[in-house]
C-alpha cells in the first residue's frame, strides 16, 4: 500500500523540517512578531476588551464584519513562552507534512512520466517550485505582514493567495509538462493571471491605527519582517527538498518505480527494486 | 540506479497497477490540501491561535 508508505514518509520528512523551521523561525521572526504584538494592544482604534485580555487574540481593526469571531465568548490561545513553542512547533510540522506530500505526489508523477533525476536533485527541483508558488509568487502581492497591521478583507487575501499559488503552480507545471515552444507563452500567461486580477489591497495606511512613535517602529519591523519571512521560507524549501528527496529515496521510490516498470511496454527490468 | 528509459507511454497490460499507485499519490496531495488548510486558512479562533505565528511566518492572510 503506496499511501502508507507516503504517509509516514511525509510524516518522517515533516518532523525533520518542521524542527529545523521551529528552530529558524525563533531566531529570525519570532522576536519580530512579539515586539509587534507589544505596539498591537496600543492601537488605538481597537477594540478594548479582547487585546487587554490575550495580547496576541487580535483587535480586528478595519474588517468590521468578524467582530461576532473575536468580540463575545473567550477563546483559548497558547499561554505565551513554551505552551506558543509547542503550538508553533506543532503547526510547523503540519504544515511541513501538508508540503511533503504534495512533494511526494509530484515527485511520484515526474517518476510515472520517465524522469531520469535522482531523487535529491528532483526533490531539490520540485522545492523550487514550491518555493515559487506557495512563497514568492503570493508574497509579491500580499507582503508579509506583522500583527497590528490593517488590511483588506481576509476573505478576499486568502482567495488571492489561493489563485497566486494556484497560478505560479501551474505556470509551474507548463513548463515541466508541455513539450510545445509555447509552454513559455503559457507559463508567463499563469505567472500574469493574479496580478492581473489584482491582490486586494485597502487605500489607507496599514498602520493608521496607530501613533507617530509606534507607526515608525512598526514601519521598520514590518520591512524587517519582509526579509525574515524570505530566509525562512528559503530555508524552508531547501530542507523540504532535502528530506523529501531522501525520504522519497528511501521510501518510496523503489516501490514507485517497481509498479511503473511492470506497466512499460519494454523490458527495462526493475532488478532489484522489489519492495 | 537504473534510470528508467524516457518513454511515457504505457501499455493497458498492468497499467491498472499503475493507475492505483497514481491515485494513491493524489489522495496523499488531496490530504496535504486539507491539512495546508486547517493550518493556513481554517477560520476557527482555535486553530487560527494555536498556528498564528507561522501563518504570519509563512504569509498566510492571517486576519
Amino acid at each position: 500500500m503506496i499511501f502508507q508508505r507516503l504517509i509516514w514518509a511525509g510524516l518522517a520528512a515533516a518532523v525533520v523540517v518542521g524542527s529545523v523551521q521551529s528552530g529558524v523561525q525563533q531566531w529570525q521572526a519570532v522576536p519580530i512578531i512579539l515586539a509587534a504584538e507589544v505596539y498591537e494592544g496600543q492601537k488605538i482604534e481597537a477594540p478594548a476588551a479582547p487585546v487587554a485580555a490575550a495580547p496576541h487574540v487580535h483587535a480586528e481593526g478595519l474588517a468590521t464584519e468578524q467582530a461576532h469571531e473575536h468580540g463575545a465568548a473567550e477563546e483559548w490561545a497558547p499561554a505565551d513562552g513554551a505552551e506558543r513553542m509547542f503550538w508553533t512547533w506543532t503547526a510547523n510540522v503540519l504544515h511541513a507534512f501538508s508540503m511533503a506530500l504534495l512533494v511526494f505526489a509530484v515527485m511520484g508523477v515526474c517518476l510515472w512520466r520517465g524522469t531520469a533525476l535522482r531523487s535529491l536533485p528532483l526533490g531539490l527541483l520540485v522545492a523550487v517550485a514550491g518555493w515559487l508558488s506557495f512563497h514568492f509568487w503570493p508574497s509579491l502581492g500580499l507582503h508579509a505582514e506583522i500583527p497590528g497591521m490593517d488590511a483588506a478583507r481576509l476573505g478576499s487575501r486568502q482567495g488571492w493567495w489561493v489563485l497566486a499559488a494556484g497560478s505560479a503552480a501551474l505556470a509551474c507545471t507548463s513548463l515541466a509538462g508541455l513539450r510545445s515552444p509555447l509552454r513559455w507563452a503559457a507559463a508567463v500567461a499563469w505567472l500574469a493571471l493574479p496580478f492581473v486580477v489584482g491582490a486586494p489591497h485597502i487605500t489607507a495606511d496599514p498602520l493608521a491605527g496607530f501613533s507617530g512613535a509606534a507607526q515608525l517602529q512598526l514601519r521598520e519591523l514590518g520591512a524587517q519582517f519582509i526579509w525574515a519571512t524570505t530566509w525562512v521560507s528559503l530555508s524552508f524549501w531547501a530542507t523540504t527538498g532535502l528530506a523529501c528527496g531522501a525520504a522519497f529515496q528511501r521510501w518510496l521510490r523503489p516501490v514507485l518505480a517497481a509498479t511503473f516498470e511492470r506497466a512499460k511496454p519494454v523490458t527495462a527490468a526493475s532488478a532489484g527494486l522489489t519492495s | 540506479m537504473n534510470a528508467s528509459s524516457v518513454t511515457s507511454t504505457t501499455l493497458p497490460t498492468s497499467t491498472s497497477a499503475s493507475r492505483s499507485v497514481l491515485l494513491q499519490l493524489a489522495a496523499g496531495a488531496a490530504l496535504g490540501m486539507v491539512l495546508l488548510y486547517g493550518v493556513a486558512f481554517a477560520e476557527s479562533p482555535l486553530m487560527h491561535n494555536a498556528a498564528h505565528d507561522v501563518r504570519h511566518v509563512t504569509v498566510k492572510p492571517c486576519h
